[in-house]
């Protein structure tokens, strides 16, 4: 600064009014701390008005809450279901595998090949920790399974001609891939008739101790898939040329439930398959939403019976916001998805935080519907199956709970 | 006077983020209110304000300064602040006052125009309480923090035909701003945190009238009647607040000891009153009147050249016109000393001051602090 004054001129200075001179920015530097904050004691150092935080619970529009069904059908998501023949609700699963040729190419040739062993795999996704001593019964199935098969149908293949094998499930095993090997004697009961084009399909239920549940890998489980694995020979090429075993997973899956929970008029059903899900509908007056700050919104859904399934077995309801009101096929907001546990045998009110989807209704421009879409993960492969009371119930009606700050008078001196 | 706007363009831009002095005592209403005065000025306590053309509380003191004058003058202070919630600690730099000064060429009338801050309302604080929150008992800590204040651009002119009188007229734009914000946060994290921003913005116009009264060779007598206008408050463009700002009436005297040095005496009186009832109407505490007596001395270190490192000292008392509860008014008390040295043969002056001051109000609220003050006046 100073050599900058001399240089244009201004002035004309010795030597120690110069170091003088320099000291000035330096303490203008120094004076460049600033910490304002101290403790304090309201109400006296407490200007700006007060902090009113308000709270308002907003029911459900009456009668515009509905459950929609089909969404995800069972063999569509990720897992299988089966239970033990003593559970209360009994569920059971059927898959067919791909086709398998009857020859194989080795070089150039095609040959006729022997299949020398067969190893079924099945993955648990899956299962309760508690209970014990859990296997897995494979059994033979029709090759014409398909997405009209019932629960009856899939029983009558558990018959102890079409029993293939068991797997047994680890006590310590929470998820993870099993398998079973069939060969010698047992092929035969593996052998595809010239009919069924090379097709296998399989049906499988649990047992155990006690009445459980297993939730096995679908084709989408990522590495938890079902498989079957042919291992193969040809007689005519020497062993370093022998083919490769063939692997097939299933072209078509599916569970099937003894008793599906046929929801009452009043009640609003999550989950099941084909799965359903939940559309709620709320009037939130401006005075909550607009200039307000809101702190927490709580979607609080009472079961109006205790949550069916298998305990132990997590599954979560997640709600999503609406962007327009279109029913049942209504476009949902993306990315914001709050979920919460839910608990088999609870009756407590089920609290989703759903603050991220209720702050979006304070868009200015296009704000989306005031409406939560509810559906049950996984879905369309949980057991559990909550039943919420409705607007048209007695009690329990869905509610909205906003906790909210309107604008502070920061002029208030 | 291109070399004058340019330091001057310079200065503003190193100050430019500085703000006023903070104090738990400028919490409410417009803050804590800060006097015009050069770092020479307020290494005498005050006292010679208004007889000081570096300072800007008498239009008329301008005509005493001889030749175009550029001061500026720069501040930084460290306090100690007690409430009921603790004590805590902070420093900031305070908002620059710069004065530039010249005379019309070959007449006897003096033009000034100056900027610095007329309150600063610079303050944080912390507070942590429990709520009820859907019926539950919640712990929350509040941050509430205001940056700013408002601001005095002065243009003044002064009026000596003779070496007895002067006089001079000042019209003042007062206005600023205030960026508040506030965030609570809840022990349960459920609860999002309350983030709240606003800004509130302040106008008003006054007018000064000044006198400096020479009746014999050792006595200097000044005084000045200042009335400012209706103080505008906008919160986001919009009016919600106007309060009436205060008339003030201060008188001073200057008696020179010889070769020895300078005594003097200020005293000002302020109705910050008239506003109390349009704060309290605001939902604020209110306003008490305000009366500053100060005493100050200079005393030269040189015969030949009393501007080489005098020797100043000061004492000032004051009231504080917003008070933290009703019923309430805090006091200030303040001793000073500083020096100065003039250079490049009489075109550059340096003065440093240091003040200590202590504030204090019933209800356990008390404050001490280090005031650092840095005045470098340039005569090109």
């Amino acid at each position: 600064m100073t050599h900058f004054l001399t240089r244009i001129g201004m002035l004309r200075l010795t030597r120690g009014a110069q170091g003088v001179l320099a000291l000035v920015p330096l303490l203008v530097l120094l004076a460049c701390t600033e910490d304002f904050t101290t403790p304090g004691a309201c109400p006296q150092t407490c200007p700006g008005g007060t902090v009113r935080i308000l709270d308002t619970v907003l029911d459900a529009e009456f009668d515009l809450d509905s459950t929609f069904v089909g969404y995800v059908l069972p063999g569509e998501g990720t897992g299988l279901l089966i239970t033990t023949p003593s559970a209360s609700d009994r569920y059971l699963a059927a898959m067919r595998f791909g086709p398998r040729l009857d020859s194989v190419k080795v070089g150039d040739t095609l040959y006729t090949y022997t299949v020398d062993s067969v190893a079924i795999g099945l993955g648990v996704l899956a299962r309760n920790p508690v209970a014990a001593g859990i296997a897995l019964q494979i059994y033979r199935a029709p090759a014409s399974l398909d997405s009209g098969v019932t629960f009856a149908d899939i029983a009558g293949y558990l018959t102890p001609e079409n029993f293939l094998d068991s797997i047994v499930v680890p006590d310590t095993l929470s998820d993870g891939n099993l398998s079973v090997i069939i060969k010698g004697a047992d092929l035969v009961k593996l052998e595809i008739p010239p009919a069924d084009s090379g097709v296998l399909s399989i049906a499988v239920q649990a047992s155990a101790a006690s009445p459980t549940g297993v939730e096995l890998g679908n084709t989408s489980a990522a590495t938890y898939l079902p498989t079957v694995t042919y291992y193969i020979s040809v007689a005519e090429v020497d062993s370093a040329s022998q083919p490769a075993a063939i692997r097939r997973v299933p072209t078509f899956a599916t569970w099937v439930e003894e008793n599906p929970l046929v929801p009452d008029p009043d009640q609003l059903l999550l989950g099941g398959g084909p799965s359903s899900r939940i559309l709620l509908r709320f009037s939130v007056p401006d005075s909550v939403l607009v200039g307000v700050q809101i702190l927490r919104a709580e979607l609080i859904l009472t079961p109006s019976v205790p949550i069916a399934g298998v305990p132990n077995i997590p599954a979560t309801a997640t709600a999503r916001g609406v962007l327009s009101d279109q029913g049942a096929k209504s476009p949902l907001v993306p990315l914001l998805a709050p979920q919460v546990e839910l608990f088999v045998g609870s009756t407590d009110s089920v609290s989703i935080e759903v603050i991220d989807i209720v702050r979006t209704w304070q868009a200015v421009l296009n704000p989306p519907a005031h409406a939560f879409f509810i559906s049950l993960q996984p879905e369309g492969s949980s057991f559990t199956q909550p039943l919420f009371a409705s607007t048209r119930s007695a009690s329990g009606t869905p509610r909205l709970r906003i906790t909210y700050v309107p604008p502070l008078e920061f002029e208030e001196p | 006077m291109r070399r004058i706007s340019l330091v001057l363009a310079l200065l503003c831009g190193v100050s430019h983020a500085a703000s006023a002095q903070s104090s738990i005592f400028g919490i409410r209403a417009l803050g804590i209110p800060q006097a015009p005065l050069s770092a020479r000025a307020l290494g005498l306590g005050g006292s010679v304000g208004l007889l000081d053309g570096m300072s800007g509380t008498n239009p008329a003191a301008i005509t005493s300064v001889i030749g175009l004058t550029a001061g500026f003058n720069f501040f930084q202070n460290w306090r100690n602040s007690t409430t009921p919630g603790g004590t805590g600690s902070g420093s900031d730099a305070g908002m620059t006052y710069v004065n530039v000064v010249n005379r019309i060429k070959e007449t006897p009338w003096y033009f000034s125009g100056s900027f610095g801050s007329y309150t600063d309302r610079d303050f944080g604080t912390v507070t942590t309480d429990t709520t009820s929150l859907n019926g539950m008992p919640v712990g929350y800590r509040d941050s509430l923090e205001s940056r700013g204040g408002t601001s005095d651009f002065r243009i003044a002119v002064g009026y000596r035909s003779n070496k007895k009188v002067a006089l001079g007229f000042g019209f003042h734009f007062l206005t600023g701003s205030n960026r508040f914000s506030l965030r609570r946060t809840f022990t349960d994290s459920v609860f999002a945190p309350v983030q709240q921003r606003s800004e509130l913005a302040y106008n008003a116009i006054g007018l000064s009238l000044g006198a400096v009264y020479h009746p014999t060779e050792p006595l200097l007598l000044a005084g000045a009647i200042r009335r400012d206008g209706s103080m505008n408050v906008d919160r986001d463009s919009i009016q919600v607040l106007a309060y009436t700002l205060p008339w003030t009436f201060a008188g001073s005297a200057q008696y020179q000891m010889g070769q020895r040095g300078t005594i003097s005496a200020q005293a000002t009186y302020t109705t910050w009153s008239q506003a109390s009832a349009e704060i309290q109407a605001s939902g604020g505490v209110g306003a008490d009147n305000t009366f500053q007596g100060s005493v100050g001395a200079e005393l030269y270190t040189s015969k030949l050249q009393p501007g080489k490192l005098p020797l100043r000292l000061g004492v000032r008392s004051s009231q504080l016109p917003f008070p933290l509860a009703e019923g309430e008014q805090a006091s200030e008390f303040a001793v000073t000393a500083g020096s100065g040295v003039r250079f490049a043969k009489g075109h550059a002056a340096l003065d440093l001051t240091l003040e200590r001051v202590w504030r204090s109000s019933a209800g356990d609220f008390s404050e001490d602090a280090w005031i650092v003050a840095v005045g470098l006046v340039v005569k090109p």
